[in-house]
């Protein structure tokens, strides 16, 4: 590492986010083509991504290619970086970001919009695609890709969905482009080119007359169609996952049991953009977890999934997982849980000397509301959930809700307070007196955003104030003890859905916003509604008004031009369904319901089927 | 399960390793440990833990080329393998140079340390003078006793002891004043630390009944 980076190390907090060296770590001399994977958010946020240690392994495994990593710098290190004009640098090989030929950012929340661009003028290149030349490339993946608009302008191309084969396929036409014009080649060459590569977006290449739909040029398709990965249980696992010094979020190995998810819940905008469920099988599961604790020392892995209480083969997968540690504190722990699922067998697999944590989401108060949303559990599963629980030794629980969501009334908001009541006399009833002391029950409370893609694109944001009213009527409920309530920000979720669901008009904003400062707008302290409003207003964006939007059933949306797969008509009409409170059944074990996306090799993988 | 055997470690912490906080060295060795397949002792309870103890906590920024950890064992690993297993995935600037099995009562590394030394290194050329009025300040606190001054073009490097219960932030705030060092102070490291037999000082590697598995 160079002197120059060092003493600036001695100058800010936690200094071993910035140093590499961790175990597994990549480092190669030679590649003919680099690319960083650049994070926008904190280092141990973006070291829990489990996208970024799947593309790593795969870019790292080719010989001519090297892949290193980037985050943002904490704002105490972004201060002594402008003041000493060290340029946004790799951990790897302390090389500067703008010396690499491609740099792909990871979109997985809106949130971190502001990040993106600062890293960027971090890096001393044009924030504007249009003002940069040659190399590097600067594109995107992730989940927010799915409605690029808000970014467009500031990225040289988006990639829509699964990037295991595609980042060779982009790797390799950048290869080509150097070899046949040289880093400082015309880019439009290389970006045309990157245009016919199936899941990649190049928004320079389609006119943008102020409103949508876009109007491609140059021979680039009309509609980009997501990539999707195919026979999933083939798919090479990390075997080598980067062991991180400093403490991450998710300070274990991450294991991707599933893609996709069946069950369709009108929110999730997951549920929609990762069809169709692909399992792997519990044995495949429990042989790479092996290889990635031998390889890490981790204590606890996580079997991940969107819903993995779904998975046909979750009892046998825990259970051969479970019988790899050797150490005491060996656990497994699954991610939130449906509540209609969740067995006796499960608790017993995942109820270890340590205990993992334990989250349920039924996301709504009553029964009907759940039924809206179709998320197809009643008040009785999740009282049966909990029950089998805290009879199987947990004293603390973790439940998701959501509020706001389309037709919620005040009594759906309340019937979350007597839902959660009763689940709390039902654990008092199963531990008896004595434990009881160590009992909790979490209660999250985040408030519903209207999401691209969802069957709920269509429905508006409520009120920031409207949302405050609404939690203070749950508080007034939701009041013994043992009941510890987490709320997200109203304040940033309005900012979340203006991007969400909105268009290049937006990209100003972004951009003034950043100017004014914004950092790091996903983490509470840092978040200043005031600096976006200032943003909003200096730009002729009322913030408010956006979030708040209610989109008609005809009107043509920014994200149009990206196909998920699943069709806009499937979504309007599950919207529809919602709305006459009518449940649609999940396809894994009742019939199809035509949503578009199983059409040649893309089909369900259920293990044995 | 009963400890069998303490195994103590000796290790460096160099290059960007020496960004890392206490804790996290820590954690870097419960990890190091697991991955050797090391048979470590836990604690009981409910969040059980490996009987891993470390030497004192150096701050982060501060290198070093004598840390040390004691480390409980349920089964007995000679020496020499385990410092083989350990250093196949201790990253290098963490790398052991010597572990050692010790007598199961040896006393632990925080009662038994009294003297640590420093090296301090200046980009500059500092007087012998200067450095010679540093053992009889009375703005440092504690007594620190010089051990060894090298010049090389452009860097004086100096070594000193102080006893371990010297408040060591007080020490190189003063050091800093007393030899005028702002920017050209490059690199502070622990050059050494001692336990105390019979009068004597003696590398805590070297309190263990046996010689094995030491190898510089």
């Amino acid at each position: 590492m160079k002197d120059e980076l060092q003493s600036l190390l001695s100058k800010v907090r936690r200094p071993g986010r910035y140093i590499g060296g961790e175990l597994n770590q990549v480092v190669k001399k030679d590649a003919c083509s680099r690319l960083a994977l650049a994070f926008p958010d904190v280092y141990e946020v973006g070291m829990s991504n489990l996208g970024l240690q799947i593309l790593y392994e795969i870019i790292n495994n080719r010989d001519d290619f090297a892949c290193e990593r980037v985050f943002a710098p904490w704002t105490d290190m972004e201060a002594q970086m402008r003041e000493n004009g060290i340029r946004l640098f790799s951990l790897e090989s302390g090389a500067p970001v703008d010396e690499f030929d491609v740099v792909g950012f990871s979109l997985q929340y809106e949130l971190t919009f502001t990040n993106v661009l600062n890293m960027i003028e971090l890096a001393d290149l044009p924030v504007r695609a249009a003002n940069r030349a040659g190399l590097p490339l600067v594109i995107a993946g992730g989940p927010c890709c799915f409605n690029p608009e808000p970014m467009a302008p500031f990225l040289d191309a988006f990639f829509i969905g699964e990037a295991e084969d595609a980042i060779i396929e982009i790797m390799d036409s950048v290869v080509e482009f150097k070899k046949e014009y040289g880093a400082g080649g015309d880019r439009k060459i290389l970006l045309k080119a990157l245009s016919l590569i199936g899941g990649v977006y190049v928004p320079s290449l389609y006119d943008w007359s102020g409103s949508y739909p876009l109007t491609p040029l140059d021979g680039a398709p009309p509609v980009v169609k997501r990539r999707i990965t195919t026979r999933f249980d083939r798919v090479p696992i990390p075997k080598k996952p980067l062991l991180p010094f400093v403490e991450t979020i998710h300070d274990r190995c991450v294991l991707e049991i599933m893609r996709g998810c069946t069950r369709g819940c009108r929110f999730c905008q997951a549920g929609v953009i990762y069809r169709p469920a692909r399992e792997r099988a519990a044995a495949t599961i429990g042989a790479a977890a092996e290889v990635q604790i031998a390889n890490t020392g981790h204590e606890e892995i996580s079997l991940a999934s969107l819903s993995a209480t779904d998975h046909s083969e979750i009892v046998a997968a825990l259970k051969a997982v479970r019988e790899i540690g050797t150490s005491p504190a060996w656990r497994v722990s699954l991610p939130s849980m449906r509540t209609d699922k969740f067995s006796v067998e499960i608790a017993s697999e995942i109820a270890g000397p340590r205990k993992a944590g334990l989250t349920f989401a039924p996301e709504a108060g009553t029964d009907r509301l759940r039924r809206v949303i179709n998320k197809g559990v009643t008040e009785e599963d999740a009282l049966n959930a909990a029950k089998k629980a805290f009879s199987s030794g947990w004293t603390r629980i973790k439940l998701y809700f959501m509020i706001g969501l389309p037709t919620e009334t005040d009594e759906d908001v309340t019937a979350i307070g007597a839902l959660v009541e009763k689940i709390l006399g039902a654990a008092r009833e199963e531990l008896g007196a004595k434990p009881a002391k160590r009992l909790k029950i979490v209660v999250s409370v985040s408030s519903f955003v209207p999401k691209a893609h969802s069957p709920f694109q269509w429905a508006k944001m409520i009120s920031a104030e409207e949302i405050a009213r609404r939690q203070s009527l749950l508080r007034n409920v939701l009041k013994s003890r043992q009941i510890e309530i987490k709320w997200h920000e109203a304040a940033s979720s309005q900012i979340e859905a203006v991007f969400a669901r909105g268009g290049r008009e937006l990209a100003p904003m972004i951009a003034k916003a950043q100017e004014l400062g914004a950092r790091f707008d996903g983490w509470s302290d840092h978040f200043s509604l005031e600096t976006w409003r200032r943003a909003g207003k200096e730009t002729g964006l009322d913030i408010v008004e956006a979030a708040g939007r209610m989109i008609g059933p005809n009107d043509a949306l920014p994200w149009d031009h990206i196909d998920c797969g699943v069709t806009r008509a499937w979504l309007a009409r599950e919207y529809e369904r919602a709305l006459s409170e009518t449940e649609t059944v999940d396809c894994r074990s009742g019939p199809c319901s035509a949503c578009g996306v199983c059409k040649g090799e893309v089909k369900l993988e259920i293990c044995g089927k | 399960m009963t400890a069998v055997m303490k195994l103590r470690l000796k290790f460096i912490k160099a290059g960007e390793m020496r960004w890392l906080s206490h804790l996290e060295i820590s954690r870097a060795w419960r990890r190091i440990v697991a991955r050797a397949g090391l048979p470590v002792l836990y604690s009981e309870g409910f969040s059980p833990h490996p009987k891993i103890a470390l030497s004192s906590a150096l701050a982060v920024g501060i290198g070093s080329a004598a840390e040390y950890a004691d480390i409980m064992l349920a089964e007995p690993v000679p020496g020499d393998q385990a410092l083989e297993r350990i250093n196949l995935y201790a990253p290098p600037g963490l790398k052991a140079n010597a572990a050692r099995a010790m007598d199961l009562n040896t006393p632990t590394l925080g009662s038994s340390i009294k003297f640590v030394d420093y090296r301090l290194a200046a980009l500059r050329e500092i007087a012998a003078a200067d450095i010679a009025k540093l053992d009889s300040s009375e703005n440092i606190p504690g007594e620190l006793s010089v051990i060894s001054v090298d010049y090389t073009p452009n860097e004086t490097a100096v070594t000193f002891r102080l006893p371990v219960e010297t408040k060591f932030s007080a020490v190189i705030l003063s050091m800093e004043q007393s030899l005028g060092l702002q920017s050209d102070l490059r690199t502070i490291d622990r050059a050494a630390q001692w336990v105390q037999i019979d009068g004597g000082l003696v590398d805590p590697i070297d309190v263990g009944p046996a010689s094995e598995g030491k190898n510089g």
